[in-house]
């Protein structure tokens, strides 16, 4: 899936956030966004996925070269799209393999056996390393931070969209949780080939991968763009880059 | 002692006397059943063949074998330790000891003076014991279902509530724990469109014994729920989950007063509601911890979610705190619709609209199904639930589907 943003201008809470966006994700590419508090990368994730306060008031998103501007957020999930969500919701009641298997039907995603549904479950929490009680419960309900941010990325690699905007995978996680979510990310996209986008305001998760594409966004745009090397760049200069 | 007669004659002297809703904060937020009265049926054979019917549909579609089946028209008991008596042959000793007092409570005169049976439950130490009622209304019936649990005893009780007449159904519950015992009852109204519903509930645990209440509403026109309970003994733990399901023009007054009586008691209740259509529902906690309840915990949690902009709830939790150290009293309400961040995201998975917000609801309510202790009946309960979600329709028994897949477990101490 090839997932191009085109002079994207939104809306969000009244206020012009995105301002003339342009970013292309092939397949298979890892690209980091980062970028100052309130420069647009959460708003860039949202519209990706289509959240009904972002509004598009100019510019296109195209997946495989057909506009998504339109459409629905299901629709988007069933093209291939993923949002991990900076702030998962807490759904009581909503059991997490009752919430997957559901999930994975309105994707049309084809239907296996309930065993080998919930040794797959198991075993992306195996790796994880999340607690295995945690999958008999409701959705990310009592929680921690962290214990969230992993369960959105056990739904990532059970839902196997072909690209994943990663918002902030790595926040409120200890350090070797975000190795382990590192290593995640990193073995999804080898056994999927699918693209990601991820969003963050530190290097270490970067440590422990291998983006091919880095992007800083600076007041709804995208500002400067490079390889790894801009990383460093950014690790010393800050986003100023030498203004 | 009381003879029978006497006992009646008070009761009708306390309904005509006593107010629908003492409570001087609620005295807005009521409902009045309208209540009449039946003799026997005449027609009592046909009555009974229709029950009989009923109870063996009941019987496949939920896959729960009862233990009794008891309606306006007739009673039968399958098993020996359900003893249905009718009030007239009751000891005197039980209407003198008798736990819901005709004084307190204007329907609970109305159940003392009226109920055609009483369904006796007796549990005793040892292994648990557990008992499925079916309850039908065929015109207007009243019935109590008393229990009670000796020492160390371990009991589960399970009553569904239906209804294939017009009328009011009063079901009044009485519960005496005794120390160390563990009482857990499940009660499920589904009565039809043309039953009011009265549903009573008294309950007393003595020391370091535990009752578990939980009842769920979906069917009859007009219901209203009365429970008193009491944490009597030290370290008793009592805990109430309410939910009730309203469409069309439904109305629900559900009450619980919990007193905390002793120390290092627990007093919890968990109230919610999903209303449509014009739908109306009062959710009215009450919690009194008394001086000398040092170290005890009460909660009252009351949550609605809003299908329609002409649903309403009053959510009303209140307190009363005469013992404030070393107490740990808290409540809380909040009604909304359905969370827009949380629809979002369950369509960002995939979900279509429509879909992501039976999900939310059905999760909303699950969330007090999963207090029913017994597995099958939390099934029938969700089932009908589902069915009302997607057709509106209740007061019908669905055929049961939904087979466990829905439930979520709780985070230890979260109850």
């Amino acid at each position: 899936m090839i997932l191009e943003i085109k002079d994207l201008h939104v809306d969000a809470e009244q206020k012009n956030v995105l301002k003339g966006l342009n970013l292309r994700i092939g397949q298979g590419e890892l690209h980091v966004l980062m970028g100052p508090n309130g420069s647009g990368k959460t708003t860039l994730a949202k519209t990706i996925m289509g959240h009904p306060q972002t509004k598009i008031t100019g510019g296109s998103i195209l997946v495989d070269g057909e506009s998504i501007n339109d459409m629905p957020p299901n629709e988007r999930a069933k093209r291939g799209i993923f949002l991990e969500f900076q702030n998962p919701v807490e759904i009581e009641g909503l059991g997490i393999v009752n919430f997957l298997n559901t999930a994975r039907g309105a994707l049309g995603k084809e239907k296996i056996g309930y065993r080998e549904f919930m040794n797959e479950i198991k075993q992306n929490a195996q790796t994880l390393r999340m607690r295995e009680d945690l999958i008999g419960r409701s959705l990310n309900y009592g929680f921690s931070g962290g214990e969230k941010k992993k369960m959105e990325i056990l739904q990532m690699a059970m839902l196997k969209p072909k690209l994943a905007v990663l918002d902030e995978p790595d926040s409120g996680l200890d350090i070797d949780a975000v190795r382990v979510v590192a290593e995640n990310i990193n073995d999804f996209m080898k056994r999927t080939g699918a693209g990601v986008l991820l969003i963050t305001h530190y290097s270490r998760i970067l440590s422990y991968m291998k983006p091919q594409f880095v992007h800083v966004i600076s007041d709804g745009r995208i500002v400067r763009e490079g390889g790894v090397q801009l990383l460093e760049q950014i690790e010393k200069e800050g986003y100023k880059l030498g203004e | 002692m009381v003879s029978y007669k006497q006992f009646v004659e008070e009761a009708m002297r306390s309904y005509s006397s006593l107010p629908t809703e003492p409570n001087d904060l609620y005295k807005k937020y009521y409902i009045d059943i309208p209540i009449t009265v039946d003799g026997d049926h005449a027609d009592a054979q046909k009555h009974a063949a229709a029950v009989e019917a009923m109870a063996s549909s009941m019987e496949q579609r939920t896959m729960i074998k009862f233990d009794a089946i008891v309606s306006d028209c007739c009673a039968k008991s399958i098993n020996p330790s359900v003893r249905i008596v009718r009030p007239q042959q009751l000891d005197p000793v039980l209407l003198d000891n008798k736990l819901f007092k005709s004084s307190e409570d204007k329907l609970a005169a109305f159940s003392n003076a009226n109920s055609k049976y009483f369904v006796m439950i007796d549990a005793v130490g040892g292994k648990p014991v557990k008992f499925n009622l079916l309850l039908i209304n065929e015109g207007n019936f009243s019935v109590q279902v008393v229990v009670n649990a000796a020492e160390n005893s371990k009991v589960g009780i399970v009553e569904i509530c239906a209804s294939s007449g017009k009328g009011t159904m009063a079901v009044l519950n009485e519960i005496s724990a005794k120390q160390g015992a563990e009482v857990e009852l499940d009660v499920l109204h589904n009565e039809n469109e043309g039953t009011d519903v009265a549903s009573l509930c008294k309950a007393v645990a003595a020391e370091k014994s535990k009752v578990r209440v939980s009842l769920v509403f979906t069917g009859g026109r007009l219901t209203r729920s009365k429970n008193i309970i009491d944490a009597s003994g030290i370290g008793s733990e009592v805990d109430v989950s309410e939910i009730a399901f309203g469409s069309a023009e439904q109305k629900f007054d559900l009450g619980t007063s919990m007193t905390n009586t002793t120390a290092m008691s627990t007093a919890r209740l968990e109230s919610g509601t999903v209303l449509d259509g014009k739908a109306q529902c009062m959710l009215k906690g009450y919690a009194k911890v008394p001086k000398g309840a040092k170290g005890c915990l009460s909660r009252i949690t009351e949550r609605g979610i809003l299908l329609s902009k002409d649903a309403h709830v009053d959510a009303l939790p209140d307190m009363s705190i005469d013992y404030s150290n070393e107490v740990k009293a808290t409540h809380s309400a909040a009604t909304a619709p359905i969370d827009k961040e949380a629809l979002f995201y369950l369509m960002s998975r995939g979900l279509e609209e429509e879909k992501a917000r039976r999900v939310f609801i059905t999760a909303f309510m699950a969330r007090y199904l999963s207090n029913m202790k017994d597995g099958l009946a939390s099934e029938v309960a969700m089932s009908i639930m589902l069915e009302k979600l997607e057709r509106g329709t209740f007061g019908v028994m669905p055929d049961v589907t939904t087979r466990g897949v829905w439930m979520a477990s709780r985070p230890e101490g979260s109850r």
